[in-house]
């Protein structure tokens, strides 16, 4: 009961505090607005491929080679590829080496041959790709219809030929690259959960600046009513300030969070548990000033490399700052949103959110050690 | 050590130069000035005192030995066990350690001359070296002993000389007192009385023919007189010791003068009130914890000054002992002050020590009802 | 019965000795003043009776027990009313009582109703719903006295209660302290303002480095050092004869006439300036000043520790 008491006292601190509301909620949602839509332009270029321009030349010497490349390349025409047939008195390879064409395909009885542009790899890659599931299905098709149940063959012939199949797009990002403001919501929200470090460190030094400590002290309620009541009411309100910013991301500013909030959640949540419990050890650790100071550097130092200023991807290669980045708290929660945002993978929350937890029940026993340790609070 | 290090060095130095300046027939002029670098940084690392510029001096003197080896002629090389014997001595507490440290290069010397050579100088200067450290080491122990020795034989004497002046101040105002008190007593005493009998006598003398009755009885008044007087002599000879209230201020005063006399502080001793009323108990614990405030003044309070003050206040006395001093912003207790306290808590009183302005040691203690 | 026993009490931090071996026992009803300068060990030993501290060595007991084994029950029957203000700022007068008073297991209605008892107590009642940041100095002090109070202990504590307010708070306070003790509770007052502990408590324990150097009621403490006052009269003109009449007056042990000064070493403990006066004005003289010197506590701290007890 003291311990809801003393929880409910932390909230009313909280949420009377202008500056640490400004802090908490008004600073991140407009840097969020800043950031979100001053560097809009960088996040909208999406890679477009484009169209893929083949140059085709049949000498006609394969009728069922060409039959299904016919067949094949009505099918791909759907999926963006142009194909030319070749002109007389042109060069193939000098169309590819112009940049004219991406790739260039011979069909004669000696096969398929391909030449490709070095200068749109993608391009080239994807028109590969393609070309060698033709490739299969072809010689499959062959190799069946040589045995003797050729009409079975002839069948799959058939089937293949309506199909234009040759691409599933199975990508990533089926549906949604993150904008600018998609990318910062989910930035701006780590950081924020990691920032209850700051009122965390508040919770025992405040009544000590405040000279409330002594009466705490005095009262008949013991340090552990003190601890736990001090503790979970930090939880609660950086929990609120978290779920504000989520909600106000999503709905006024209209940042894509995925559909699966309560993962979400629970990611940043833990995190907050990870931040209150830094907090009051570094609080404990340090005198009022320096640990103040010391958290600064903490939060900063992990919001920079958890990219919460400047946007980190997540796949990104970082060559050396790779250990750097993922000494952040907020940049493993950052890469567990986005895969559970952008990909849905929810079980991607549960090592975060374990290391989070771990790292703060080692910490809070810590604080408790040297609370019980110290006299007064 | 430092002049052995030197000439140790001088004498693998001059070994160098027989053996490869004046080996050569035409000895290059890049030999002479890395000879001349290597002594010049040797020097300086020797004359510089902070360790830790000895020690980047020294390793530099071993780089350019290396740079000389490398690149002028290798038999430089005969210098570096003295330098890196420099280098690690203070750091490696085993000389064994230490050998093989200087050895270890021999594992990358080829020529065989070298390596004895190089053998040779790492052995003997390992042996001697350890032994001479070995030697000072027991040196320098001995001397700090000494040093113990002497203080403590100052210390000793001091006492001594203190105990001596204590003993003749004692000496003195004892037989001072002594002295006032008997010419006091006879003064007022036997004085008297002789002036009163030789009066009567006078008298006597007078009436002695015209009435005789009258005269004897002047007579044997002063007869009576006499007899008083001498019985009065008797008795103040026989009670020799002066009343204890009289005596305890009077102590005092000798012990702080003595006191003052021998450490040079100026001194005061004040009392107030009716001393009378300090039993010889109180006195007792006022004088020992004196003398303990006074022994703390002399060891650590760097004064000029100390006041002794007794006052006898309503139903307290109050003894303090302050000097101008240093003092002490936050006091410790040590021995002393425990063992005061403890005098004083045995007679119900209270020792306060304060060194907010000098040091100054307050002793309470409640006058009992009686007195 | 003795609310607060201290038997052989030291604390140490480090090597410096706050309080040293002290000893003392508060009584029932008592108003007990602990008088002494800053860092005399004032704070400290209260900090020590309130749990806040760790005795070194000693046992202190409230209401008979020992405060190390019944913690809980010390604690309860002990009202604490630290130094530094110790309330919330940022919480209106009503809710910093009620959330102190809840501390000590008051609930619902009860305990709104002890809150506003306590609020009304310090004459805060029309301030309930204020925060203390737009308080005087005195509101906020009266305000950290309620605090102290809604549970109804047995011993209140008032650390320097009236630190650095107006003469007004000041005096509202100790009318409250009055008030209390008269309800029936021990109050322990320390101070360094010698007039408030003369005016209040019933029983002072002169305090330095420390120790208790001397405790008994303002009497007894003046006793101790003397049994002597000074009175000084002027008058028009002072007829030498006057003298030997004076000197028959109870209580006079000496007189000097010099001038038109009157000068008289009188008992403490006889109360004669009433009979000297008629005296006096029954001769004809003519009284131009008159002044008596009677030692107080700022003498008797004076005199004992050698020091003015705000230094």
């Amino acid at each position: 009961m003291n311990l809801l008491r003393i929880a409910v006292k932390e909230l009313k601190h909280d949420f009377r505090d202008r500056w640490n509301l400004m802090f908490m909620l008004a600073f991140p949602l407009t840097l969020m607005l800043i950031l979100g839509f001053s560097l809009g332009s960088t996040f909208g270029v999406i890679a477009q491929v484009g169209e893929i321009r083949v140059l085709v030349r049949d000498s006609g010497d394969n009728p069922a080679l060409s039959d299904s490349f016919a067949a094949f390349a009505a099918g791909v025409t759907e999926s963006g590829v142009q194909f030319d047939d070749w002109q007389e008195g042109t060069e193939g390879r000098t169309e590819v080496e112009q940049d004219l064409y991406d790739s260039y395909v011979e069909l004669s009885s000696s096969g398929i041959h391909i030449y490709s542009s070095s200068r749109n790899s993608l391009k080239s890659d994807i028109f590969q790709g393609m070309m060698l599931t033709f490739g299969d299905r072809y010689t499959a098709v062959q190799t069946i219809s040589q045995t003797k149940d050729a009409a079975r063959a002839l069948q799959i012939l058939d089937d293949a030929k309506g199909s234009s199949d040759y691409v599933r797009e199975v990508s990533v990002v089926a549906e949604r690259q993150p904008g600018a403001l998609d990318y910062y919501a989910l930035a701006m929200s780590c950081m924020v959960a990691l920032w209850g470090a700051w009122s965390a460190s508040n919770l025992i030094g405040g009544e000590r600046r405040w000279g409330t400590a002594s009466r705490l002290t005095a009262a008949p309620i013991t340090k552990f009513d003190i601890f736990t009541g001090k503790v979970l009411g930090s939880l609660v309100t950086n929990m609120l300030c978290v779920s504000i910013v989520v909600f106000v991301s999503k709905y006024v500013f209209g940042a894509y969070w995925g559909d699966h909030m309560p993962a979400v959640l629970t990611v940043l949540f833990s995190e907050v548990v990870l931040a209150v419990s830094l907090g009051l050890t570094v609080s404990y650790l340090f005198n009022q000033a320096s640990s103040r100071s010391v958290l600064m550097i903490i939060t900063q130092l992990a919001a920079f490399f958890g990219g919460a200023y400047v946007a980190i991807g997540v796949d990104e290669d970082l060559g050396i700052f790779h250990w750097v980045t993922n000494l952040s708290p907020i940049r493993w929660a950052n890469v567990a949103l986005t895969r559970i945002v952008y990909a849905g993978q929810i079980a991607s929350m549960w090592p975060v959110v374990f290391l989070n937890l771990g790292l703060a029940v080692i910490m809070l026993a810590a604080a408790a050690a040297m609370m019980r340790r110290k006299e007064g609070l | 050590m430092e002049r052995w290090n030197l000439v140790n060095k001088l004498i693998v130095l001059l070994l160098i130069i027989a053996v490869s300046y004046f080996g050569e027939v035409q000895p290059s002029p890049w030999m002479v000035l890395s000879l001349l670098a290597y002594i010049a940084v040797m020097l300086l690392a020797q004359l510089v005192h902070p360790p830790r510029l000895k020690l980047v001096l020294n390793a530099f003197a071993g780089y350019v030995l290396l740079l000389c080896m490398h690149s002028v002629n290798p038999v430089f090389i005969l210098l570096l066990p003295l330098t890196l014997r420099d280098l690690l001595n203070g750091y490696l507490r085993s000389p064994y350690v230490l050998l093989s440290v200087m050895a270890l290069p021999l594992l990358f010397l080829s020529e065989l001359q070298l390596q004895l050579g190089y053998a040779f100088i790492t052995a003997f200067f390992a042996f001697n070296g350890t032994y001479a450290d070995l030697l000072q080491g027991k040196i320098r122990r001995q001397e700090e002993q000494l040093d113990k020795l002497r203080g403590t034989q100052e210390r000793l004497m001091n006492r001594l000389h203190e105990n001596e002046d204590f003993i003749r101040a004692a000496e003195y105002t004892y037989k001072l007192e002594e002295r006032n008190r008997l010419s006091q007593e006879l003064h007022d005493g036997v004085g008297h009385a002789m002036t009163g009998a030789l009066i009567q006598m006078e008298a006597a003398k007078a009436l002695l023919w015209k009435d005789e009755q009258a005269a004897e009885k002047l007579l044997q008044n002063a007869i009576g007189i006499s007899q008083e007087a001498i019985e009065q002599i008797r008795l103040t000879l026989k009670n020799t010791k002066p009343p204890t209230q009289q005596l305890g201020i009077h102590r005092l005063k000798a012990v702080v003068e003595a006191f003052g006399s021998s450490s040079g502080l100026l001194t005061t001793v004040v009392h107030e009130g009716e001393i009378e009323r300090i039993s010889p108990l109180h006195w007792k614990v006022i004088h020992d914890n004196a003398a303990e405030a006074l022994t703390n003044t002399a060891k650590y309070a760097g004064a000029t000054a100390v006041h002794v003050e007794v006052r006898v206040l309503g139903k307290l006395v109050k003894a303090v002992v302050s000097d101008n001093g240093r003092g002490q912003a936050k006091i410790v207790k040590g021995l002393g002050l425990v063992g005061m306290e403890e005098r004083a808590a045995a007679v119900n009183g209270t020792v306060i020590a304060d060194g907010a302005s000098g040091f100054s040691v307050t002793t309470l203690i409640p006058l009992s009802e009686m007195s | 019965m003795n609310v607060l026993d201290i038997r052989g009490l030291t604390k140490k931090f480090g090597e410096f000795i706050a309080v040293d071996n002290m000893s003392l026992s508060v009584r029932e009803g008592e108003i007990f003043g602990f008088l002494g300068s800053n860092g005399a060990g004032k704070s400290t030993t209260i900090n020590l009776v309130a749990s806040l501290l760790r005795p070194t060595s000693g046992e202190i007991r409230i209401l008979e027990r020992n405060i190390a084994k019944h913690r809980r029950f010390a604690k309860t029957n002990l009202g604490i009313v630290p130094q530094e203000l110790a309330i919330y700022q940022d919480m209106t007068a009503l809710e910093n009582v009620i959330f102190f008073a809840g501390l000590y297991g008051l609930r619902g209605e009860e305990l709104k109703e002890r809150a506003l008892e306590a609020l009304q107590f310090v004459g805060l009642e029309d301030k309930e719903k204020s925060y203390p940041k737009n308080f005087s100095g005195g509101m906020k002090r009266r305000l950290n006295i309620a605090c102290a109070i809604a549970h109804r202990p047995k011993l209140i504590i008032m650390d320097e209660p009236t630190v650095g307010i107006d003469p007004q708070s000041r005096n509202y306070i100790l009318g409250s302290v009055r008030r209390l003790n008269e309800m029936g509770c021990t109050i322990i007052y320390t101070s360094h303002y010698m007039e408030e502990v003369e005016e209040i408590c019933t029983r002072i324990a002169i305090v330095d480095h420390g120790k208790i150097i001397a405790d008994g009621t303002k009497e007894q403490l003046i006793a101790a050092i003397t049994d002597m006052k000074n009175i000084t009269i002027e008058l028009k003109k002072a007829d030498p004869e006057l003298a030997v009449t004076l000197k028959q007056i109870a209580g006079i042990r000496a007189i000097s006439v010099s001038d038109n000064l009157i000068t008289i070493s009188s008992d403490l403990a006889v109360d004669n300036l009433g009979t000297i006066l008629k005296l006096l004005i029954d001769s004809g003289s003519e009284i131009k000043a008159l002044e008596e010197q009677a030692p107080n506590l700022e003498t008797v701290f004076l005199t004992l520790t050698g020091r003015n007890l705000r230094d």
